[in-house]
């Protein structure tokens, strides 16, 4: 299949590479210590992979990064695969006492006396833990930190996104293969996460409505949810521009999720 | 949706009047809310379904007081009719300082800038900056003060939701256990279930499925801190073979509502071994032990020492999950039996009818592997009513008759 043969995206050097350009960032910033709960940027500066979700989890740190010892510290838990190059000690275990886990974050070294902290999100309850954690910082905004880092990508991260467009491009291609008036749009999101399994992926959260969308003189979707109904009759003016434009956004969403799984399914060697 | 006991308007509706009284009751004078489980309840309101990763790109979020809902989203899909228009705004993009101005532009509108507490379940970055600045009087509490306790008692057309969800995970489950064989990949398994899934209709896969090759011994498996059983691991491409041990977990959603699905399989085909037979059977007498006092009244500590009495040697549940979750718009949400937070916590927690609860028993030898799988328990008036009927293979071809 599409992923056999010799080229290979080098998932640590792509790991190396990114943490690196966090800490870079971080110096240049005067970031002593990183807070990050949002999934796409906690995976992107420590490896962390959580099991994919569609209901987002409430906020927790799950990676915390040291300027001074260039030391990136990870959540562990039961449903994560961490990097392996994140040693036991520079891992912090899930409770389902927040207080427990504060606590274990206390105890990394540098997070006590840092002096400016950035996180990228926080809940109310989270913004009291680490001010009581962090006596003498003060708190910014992670968010420009980071998108400025992920905006331009590495060799391995460009192959990962070529790899994860061939395959959403190839669920594209199932689904359109049996489009065709009656068809249902449900069985075109079907065929399409069906497809692209084929190619190894598992597919976290898929959209379950809004993913294509019919015209409705022609081609009637005719067993969806109310909501879908609602949006038929009520907002949508069908035309070939629009249903463009949602299965490129569609390819577009498939591809992240793809970049996700490909990122851990290049590392394990096929049986 | 194809229910007659379900009535989706006076689901919504009694949902946020709901939401208001537990408001009132915690001294909240808003609740600001992007998760999707939260604003689904809150307002009815169904946010596009994401990996959190880019969930947070174009978020959907809800603005609730004792007297309005405002509501920011890219979509206009997921918006009950009876919203009026002049409610109904573009996103926030919050991550961004542009997005977090006018959320405090639009929360100064509405409740002034004077001494307010208002409930957030997330803040981005730029929000937690604009806020501080902008409206420091503003007292920032989670908002699960508020929802948590709201959330807790379902009603009757919650319940018809879950039990929808539940059949309908149900459903796609016999395809993929029809499947089941060595040689066939975790992957294959999640392309057979969603697909079954999304032709089923009016559903979203919430979370990615589980067939977890299990290891007969912790130390075979991959290292945790915990130092329990690990679990779940995200699937791969990985073949399966006739020898292993495969912990199966998935749930969609149903009009905003979790299934939640957990089974013990072998791909081997082949009849249970004595072992397999006792792991499974000891597993069942903890399901019966709980379900023989669920009612309403029991705490949670009397449900966390029935599931413990037949297993003195063991919690026969996984040391750093749960024996007992709650399930609504959250595949994961209180009541929670069995955690880390302790007998006074498990104290407070008293069943009423309506409560709707995931049994997750796991019995383990190490060694030797064990049996895990769940069942789906709402309490009624008098006892409980379980909400899934999947047969036990290759222990029974059908239903238990708990």
């Amino acid at each position: 299949m599409a992923l056999d043969g010799a080229e290979r995206a080098d998932l640590a050097r792509l790991r190396h590479e990114r943490t690196n350009r966090v800490f870079e960032a971080m110096d240049r910033d005067e970031v002593d210590v990183l807070v990050l709960g949002r999934e796409g940027n906690a995976r992107y500066a420590s490896g962390l992979q959580r099991l994919p979700v569609a209901v987002a989890r409430p906020f927790i740190p799950s990676a915390v990064l040291v300027r001074e010892a260039r030391a990136t510290h990870a959540l562990s838990g039961w449903d994560f695969v961490t990097a392996p190059e994140i040693s036991p000690e520079q891992q912090y275990p899930t409770h389902w006492d927040p207080a427990a886990v504060a606590k274990a974050i206390g105890r990394i070294d540098g997070v006590p006396g840092a002096r400016r902290v950035a996180l990228d999100s926080v809940s109310p309850q989270w913004r009291e833990r680490l001010s009581s954690l962090c006596k003498a910082a003060g708190f910014v905004d992670a968010g420009p930190l980071m998108r400025a880092v992920r905006m331009v990508k590495t060799e391995d991260e460009v192959f990962c996104i070529r790899t994860a467009v061939a395959i959403a491009e190839a669920g594209l291609v199932a689904a359109s293969a049996i489009l065709g008036p009656g068809r249902r749009e449900r069985e075109l999101l079907g065929a399409f996460v069906e497809r692209m399994s084929e190619f190894g992926l598992t597919v976290p959260a898929s959209e379950a409505f809004a993913l294509w969308r019919l015209n409705g003189s022609r081609i009637m979707a005719c067993d969806v949810s109310r909501v879908i109904e609602r949006c038929v009759r009520a907002t949508w003016s069908p035309s070939m521009a629009g249903f463009c434009f949602r299965v490129t956004r569609a390819a577009l969403v498939a591809q992240w999720d793809v970049v996700r799984s490909i990122g851990y399914l290049i590392k394990r060697s096929r049986p | 949706v194809s229910s007659w006991l379900l009535d989706p308007a006076r689901m919504r509706r009694e949902r946020t009047d709901k939401v208001r009284t537990e408001m009132i009751r915690a001294g909240v004078d808003a609740l600001v809310l992007t998760s999707s489980g939260n604003v689904q309840y809150a307002t009815g309101v169904t946010c596009v379904s994401s990996d959190p990763s880019h969930a947070v790109a174009e978020p959907t979020m809800v603005i609730v007081t004792a007297d309005e809902i405002r509501i920011f989203a890219s979509y206009p899909e997921g918006i009950p009719e009876d919203v009026p228009a002049d409610h109904v705004s573009g996103p926030l993009l919050v991550e961004f300082p542009e997005g977090a101005r006018e959320l405090v532009g639009q929360l100064g509108d509405l409740l002034g800038r004077g001494v307010v507490r208002v409930g957030f379940d997330d803040l981005s970055g730029a929000s937690l900056a604009a806020l501080s600045s902008e409206l420091p009087s503003m007292a920032l509490v989670d908002a699960s003060l508020v929802l948590a306790p709201a959330k807790f008692v379902k009603s009757a057309d919650e319940i018809e939701c879950i039990r929808e969800a539940q059949a309908r995970n149900e459903i796609a489950m016999y395809e993929v256990l029809a499947s089941l064989r060595p040689g066939v990949r975790q992957s294959e398994l999640t392309g057979r279930f969603l697909r079954r899934v999304f032709e089923l209709g009016g559903i979203t896969n919430s979370v990615d499925p589980v067939w977890q090759v299990t290891p007969p011994s912790i130390k075979q498996g991959p290292p945790t801190l915990h130092g329990d059983v690990a679990f779940p691991i995200p699937s791969t491409d990985r073949v399966l073979r006739s020898d292993d041990l495969i912990l199966v977990d998935t749930g969609i959603v149903f009009e905003g509502y979790c299934s939640d699905f957990g089974r013990t399989w072998y791909p081997s085909g082949a009849p249970p071994s004595p072992r397999q037979r006792d792991h499974f059977q000891r597993w069942c007498d903890v399901v019966h032990r709980v379900l023989e006092i669920t009612r309403p009244g029991t705490s949670g500590v009397e449900i966390n020492q029935a599931a413990r009495k037949g297993e003195p040697d063991r919690k026969p549940w996984f040391e750093h999950y749960y024996l007992v979750h709650g399930l609504g718009t959250q595949g994961s949400e209180m009541p929670f039996i069995g955690t880390d937070l302790g007998e006074a916590f498990e104290a407070d927690i008293i069943l009423e009818p309506g409560v709707v609860m995931v049994l997750e028993p796991v019995i383990w030898e190490d060694g030797h592997g064990g049996y895990r799988a769940e069942e789906v328990v709402a309490v009624t008036d008098s006892g409980y009513e379980m909400l899934g009927s999947f047969p036990y293979s290759p222990f029974y071809d059908g239903p238990i008759q708990w």
